[in-house]
């Protein structure tokens, strides 16, 4: 039988408001940190894809499968810093559409803030 | 039928339960973070309740509205009779809206070693707190703290030995309506994977044990810094690495806080004689 492997799209910022956090050293600290709690088997089932990042507004799209979101979860909860700077990643919005996710991180973006 | 659309029950909502502000760190700093996480109870640590007051006073033209307990309280006292009705009130008051509330509380932890020391603590601090919680390497000490009705909640640190809470500490725990607090700091601060593996292998123990008597427990991360505030549903994921489903810690992030609030808050005001009895003026 085959079964599809559903993608689960997390929308995510980072606070506080005054970082300047590139999105190579946050992709380095969310890989290690998944890779220290659930090991190198785990990440490759993960299927982490970082989609977009906006460095000004700090608000981030990324992918994995629907059976390793809440490890997901578990990874962007323990990161407490990023070289040095103290952060919190604070998911918003989890989706199985990219669209949606987009359209939710777009919305976030903008200056109106007008989400559903 | 028609669904009553004013009242649901707020989902999201969590409360971080031990804060401990240091001379860089305010309860304004701390605000701003749990506004955006959707924390709407803050227990602050070793602030009494008048020093509370004051220092909320000073807060204004933020984008949240920070309360007392006591405040909310007597707004309800008079729609309200039973602990439930109150506590269902303070839940709608936290989610309209028009408030965008955060309520503040108080704590201490009393840390004594025996129960001379710690009946001698208890009475210095008690009434100038609105939760009083105990964390100690006694055993029998902890059992007494299980039975007595002035301490809130057993604070358990995944630094210590697990062999402290037992089968017979569990149920008593159960039967006398406590609660145990997991601060998961340790988790994130661990400075080696060996420290790490250890806390977890400590925390899964305790978390096994707890999960099989169906003892009330909360999580708590017990941040020195507003960053290192996490929502509630962060702090049940974390949950999952202790071998906690995220399921079974539904009420851990909020409802438990809640309540022992609200049963404390309705104690220490002027018009309680006794459990069951308060003073009806007019």
């Amino acid at each position: 039988m085959v079964t599809i492997d559903r993608d689960r799209y997390v929308v995510f910022k980072i606070l506080p408001d005054d970082t300047k956090t590139e999105i190579v050293d946050l992709k380095r600290n969310i890989w290690s940190m998944y890779q220290r709690l659930f090991g190198l088997d785990g990440t490759t089932d993960a299927g982490l894809f970082f989609e977009d990042y906006d460095v000004e507004k700090r608000i981030g799209l990324v992918r994995c499968s629907s059976k390793s979101l809440s490890y997901m979860m578990i990874s962007l909860a323990m990161i407490t810093e990023i070289d040095g700077t103290e952060i919190l990643i604070l998911p918003l919005f989890v989706t199985g559409l990219i669209n949606k996710a987009k359209k939710y991180a777009s919305a976030l973006s903008s200056s109106n803030h007008n989400v559903d | 039928m028609q669904k009553d659309k004013n009242f649901s029950f707020s989902t999201s909502s969590s409360s971080e339960n031990f804060i401990s502000i240091d001379q860089t760190s305010s309860i304004e700093t701390f605000c701003e973070i749990a506004n955006l996480l959707s924390v709407s109870i803050l227990f602050f640590e070793n602030i009494t309740i008048s020093e509370r007051n004051t220092m909320i006073k000073n807060i204004e033209g933020r984008p949240y509205n920070v309360f007392s307990p006591s405040f909310v309280y007597k707004q309800l006292k008079n729609e309200h009779i039973s602990n439930e009705k109150i506590k269902e009130g303070f839940n709608k008051f936290l989610i309209a809206e028009e408030n965008n509330s955060i309520i503040v509380a108080t704590r201490k932890t009393l840390s004594e070693s025996t129960k001379d020391e710690l009946m001698r603590a208890l009475s210095k601090n008690r009434g100038q707190y609105e939760i009083i919680s105990v964390n100690s390497d006694n055993r029998d000490l902890l059992k007494w703290v299980a039975h007595d009705r002035r301490l809130d909640y057993i604070s358990i640190d995944l630094q210590g030995k697990p062999s402290i809470i037992d089968n017979a500490l569990c149920s008593l725990v159960k039967q006398n309506s406590k609660c145990f607090e997991i601060i998961l700091s340790p988790l994130l601060f661990s400075d080696t994977n060996k420290d790490f593996s250890s806390i977890v292998r400590t925390g899964k123990k305790i978390m096994k044990l707890l999960l099989s008597y169906n003892v009330p427990f909360i999580f708590t991360m017990c941040p020195q810094t507003p960053l290192q505030m996490r929502s509630g549903k962060q702090l049940r994921y974390i949950g999952e690495l202790l071998g906690v489903p995220f399921n079974k810690s539904k009420f851990a992030v909020f409802d438990y806080q809640l309540s022992s609030l609200v049963d404390n808050t309705v104690k220490l005001h002027e018009n309680y004689v006794f459990e069951g009895v308060k003073e009806v003026s007019g």
